[in-house]
């Protein structure tokens, strides 16, 4: 990987280790198909009109990170609870 | 009638509301304003675009499923946090009348992971742990390292600090705040899902991991079973129950991780006080979502799930 490539090559070097230096991006999904929120039936629905928990689809139950209404991550871990949109 | 405070697209609420079937009224953060709303002192009242309604005298419970994990609009900041202001006091109003379900959105505010860790040590070995400025007092540790981040936020550049193995203290930078442990040899990691009285507990095998971090390693095609039930000891689940209670919860998600010898021998790590659980049962197999709901239909706070140790 690169960044574990540049990383061994800062610790050859002696420099210090910070935070930032050994942080990575974090994984991420992307949600497969469109939907929609539907708020008569309080869940997404799909352009069908299937519920999307029904297809394992949805977005933010998968281990640890969530994700925005893009389907990119909005932070490292959603167990935390902050606001990452301040 | 329940009230869910989450985001739109929260799989999670969705099967929520769906295990619920009548009685739930959604709250999406993000779709704020296609809600009608009015809160006075002497009652509220929220209805959504398809005319469902939910008010001081239908309400009889709350949980707060990570709303502000999701976007509010491009609106001003202070418009956004008038809103967020009106989602904790409502939650609030629950609370105040036992009502709440779940843990407070502020739990880890005051409830950070060193302070549990120190409540923990009374009921599982715990890896020694220690947050630095100046790297002092650190002599005790052992040669193998790894350094995690308290607050899990995001740098300015959208990077996060996992847990990643360091080769040395002498290795880290003094200036910068650190959160060190002693690395743990370990066979599984282990993560048990509270809900009431009802222990879930889980494994996964570290046998394929490269590093030390499991969320780095996830499959997110679903299409491979990672984590496994199985069952915790008769002590394991008595002290795992001690620990919750003193900590005052009775919902999240604790980690722990084997030694390389036995699933009984646990090291505690961390209380995920709004964690997420529907991972370890994607396909429905072992009730996660219903004692869930259960849950949060019995009356009362602490109440206990219909559900107890699973398998």
């Amino acid at each position: 990987m690169k960044v574990k490539k540049e990383l061994k090559q800062k610790i050859a070097a002696g420099m210090l280790l910070t935070p930032m230096l050994l942080s990575s991006a974090p994984l991420s999904i992307q949600a497969g198909e469109d939907f929609s929120y539907d708020h008569g039936l309080q869940v997404n629905t799909q352009a069908d009109g299937r519920v999307m928990s029904n297809t394992y689809s949805s977005t933010t139950y998968n281990g640890t990170q969530t994700y925005n209404y893009k389907g990119d991550p909005s932070d490292s871990d959603n167990d935390s609870d902050a606001d990452p949109y301040g | 009638m329940l009230l869910l405070i989450t985001g739109a697209s929260d799989g999670t609420a969705d099967r929520l509301v769906l295990g619920y079937g009548e009685g739930v009224f959604r709250f999406n953060y993000d779709l704020w304003h296609q809600y009608s709303v009015l809160y006075t002192p002497e009652g509220w009242s929220i209805e959504n675009p398809a005319g469902l309604k939910i008010t001081d005298q239908t309400a009889s419970a709350c949980f707060w499923w990570k709303p502000l994990q999701y976007y509010p609009g491009n609106v001003d900041r202070a418009i956004k946090e008038e809103v967020k202001y009106f989602l904790r006091d409502i939650y609030g109003w629950f609370r105040v009348r036992g009502l709440a379900k779940g843990n407070s959105p502020n739990f880890h505010s005051e409830m950070g992971k060193v302070n549990i860790l120190s409540v923990a040590k009374k009921y599982f070995p715990i890896p020694r742990s220690a947050y630095s400025v100046g790297l002092i007092g650190l002599d005790e540790f052992s040669d193998k390292l790894i350094v995690k981040s308290l607050a899990s936020a995001q740098s300015d550049d959208k990077t996060v600090l996992m847990t990643t193995s360091v080769p040395s203290i002498e290795a880290l930078d003094p200036k910068f705040p650190w959160f060190i442990q002693d690395e743990i040899e370990s066979s599984w990691d282990v993560t048990v899902f509270l809900c009431g009285r009802g222990l879930f507990a889980f494994k996964r095998s570290r046998a394929d991991i490269d590093g030390v971090d499991w969320r780095t390693e996830q499959d997110f095609s679903q299409a491979t079973q990672e984590w496994f039930p199985f069952d915790l000891s008769e002590e394991n689940s008595k002290h795992l129950l001690s620990l919750a209670s003193e900590l005052g919860v009775d919902f999240g998600r604790f980690d722990f991780m084997s030694d390389r010898k036995s699933l009984e021998s646990l090291f505690f790590l961390e209380l995920n006080a709004a964690g997420q659980w529907v991972f370890l049962d994607i396909a429905d197999r072992y009730g996660l979502v219903d004692a869930v709901v259960s849950w949060l239909k019995a009356e009362g706070v602490g109440s206990d799930s219909s559900t107890s140790n699973q398998t």
